[in-house]
């Protein structure tokens, strides 16, 4: 290729600073630029405003204490869509769960329930939930002045472009393994039930709202216990709220006193629900029965599902109806040997 | 029928298989099929052989990738032909034929 002259050069420059003046003297350039400062000085007078304390449940678990941890969360978020910022004091809980404690990091980085404001908080003084917090890899998905070593017994994972990442799955399941079966060889049914809860949040996502993170998961081994505890959360819309009911009573009066959401259980643990995907619904819904089927196994030692403002114990059956739901889906289980 | 062709999916394909779709991530059901389990199927069936797929040494098969891979085959080419064309072999855990087998004699749910 011929080199360009060094008249050519300096042409085309003036022609592309040009083209950029002329961009800039546009209405749609001042108004983009506008609305940047706008939302600087926003920024700096939210910074200003001195946040709203509130205080943890003293039994910060989500599987064991459902109603009042969601309860805490959907006041928390009440305040942040109202501009104020909110100081989240865990100082004082008695216990802290894997659970809850991915709740709080997937919730602190979703936009939706901080909205503009700016959430703050502390770290529980009790020793051994401080040593879960910091080991936990929380520290790496928020703001902090301190240093903190995650534990690579743990594996705290955050997905926005992807779906599936078996990569992870299969990364997750062998710490799980390792440690409660003390070998590397596969366990299928573990396996199976990561990816299709991965494989799930397609169903239930925010079509408004694509690109955005999709899931996070936790992998936690229990020191002193062969036990591991999974905690996975997507944040789409929640399983009920996606579902797709064909009856026309049904539909418009899904998730009312009318006809709550724990009547479509049933339907959905043996993949009745309709996916809203159109494509080859005649072969899918498998996944949700998959995780049923293997949840039975003796090596799970609890299961669970909450999903919008239901709560389901999988290994009993019983569900109940939340007074505070979620938004989203929440699948949190134990391996044991 | 004789065995003339050998797919094992942990080094042929992959240890930890995905989901149904490409878009959905890596090592999908459909990535399968199209890139390994079509071709060879087809070519057994052109040249009439048996076709065996060594199920062994995958930390597990999710349903949205046996529906995706063997399920979407079979809705295709028809069960009957798929189950005349291929051997499974799960050694480690024969649930895993049983599984795919079922996925392939009823592949809707």
């Amino acid at each position: 290729m011929r080199k360009r002259t060094k008249k050519e050069r300096r042409e085309r420059y003036m022609q592309a600073r040009a083209r950029y003046e002329a961009k800039r003297h546009t209405k749609k350039w001042k108004n983009r630029k506008k609305r940047k400062a706008i939302r600087k000085i926003k920024k700096i007078r939210q910074a200003k405003k001195l946040p709203t304390s509130i205080i943890a449940p003293s039994n910060f678990s989500l599987i064991e204490n459902a109603e009042e941890v969601l309860e805490y969360f959907k006041k928390a978020n009440k305040l942040l869509c109202k501009g104020e910022n909110v100081e989240l004091d865990v100082s004082n809980v008695k216990q802290l769960t894997p659970p809850t404690l991915l709740l709080l990091v997937a919730s602190i980085n979703d936009h939706d329930f901080t909205q503009e404001s700016i959430v703050s908080g502390n770290a529980p003084k009790k020793p051994e939930l401080l040593k879960l917090f910091t080991e936990s890899g929380f520290y790496d998905h928020v703001k902090t002045n301190g240093k903190f070593k995650s534990s690579k017994e743990n594996l705290l994972n955050k997905q926005v472009d992807k779906i599936v990442v078996s990569e992870i799955v299969k990364e997750a399941s062998i710490i799980g393994i390792k440690h409660v079966f003390n070998r590397e060889t596969p366990f299928e049914p573990l396996y199976e039930v990561l990816l299709e809860c991965m494989s799930n949040t397609n169903h239930h996502a925010d079509l408004k709202h694509k690109g955005k993170c999709r899931w996070w998961l936790y992998t936690y081994n229990i020191p002193n216990k062969k036990i591991t505890s999974y905690s996975f959360m997507d944040l789409g819309v929640g399983i009920f709220k996606s579902a797709v009911v064909k009856n026309y009573l049904k539909k418009y009066t899904k998730g009312t006193f009318l006809y709550p959401n724990i009547k479509l259980v049933d339907d959905l643990l043996s993949g009745k629900i309709q996916s809203r995907i159109e494509k080859d619904n005649e072969i899918r819904g498998k996944g949700i029965p998959q995780i049923v089927n293997n949840s039975k196994r003796r090596e799970f030692k609890s299961f669970y599902i909450i999903t919008n403002d239901v709560i389901i114990d999988l290994k009993t059956g019983n569900r109940k109806q939340l007074k505070n739901g979620l938004r989203g889906t929440f699948f949190y289980w134990e391996i044991q040997n | 029928m004789e065995i003339k062709d050998h797919i094992n999916i942990a080094t042929d394909f992959s240890d930890h298989p995905g989901s149904r779709y490409i878009e959905d991530g890596a090592f999908s059901g459909q990535d399968f099929l199209e890139k390994i389990l079509l071709p060879r199927f087809e070519k057994a069936v052109r040249e009439n052989y048996l076709l065996e797929i060594n199920l062994d040494k995958v930390y597990g098969y999710p349903s949205s990738f046996i529906s995706g891979s063997f399920g979407k085959l079979s809705i295709e080419k028809g069960g009957e032909l798929l189950l005349k064309h291929i051997v499974l072999i799960s050694n480690d855990n024969p649930l895993n034929a049983e599984k795919i087998n079922r996925e392939i004699k009823n592949p809707k749910k």
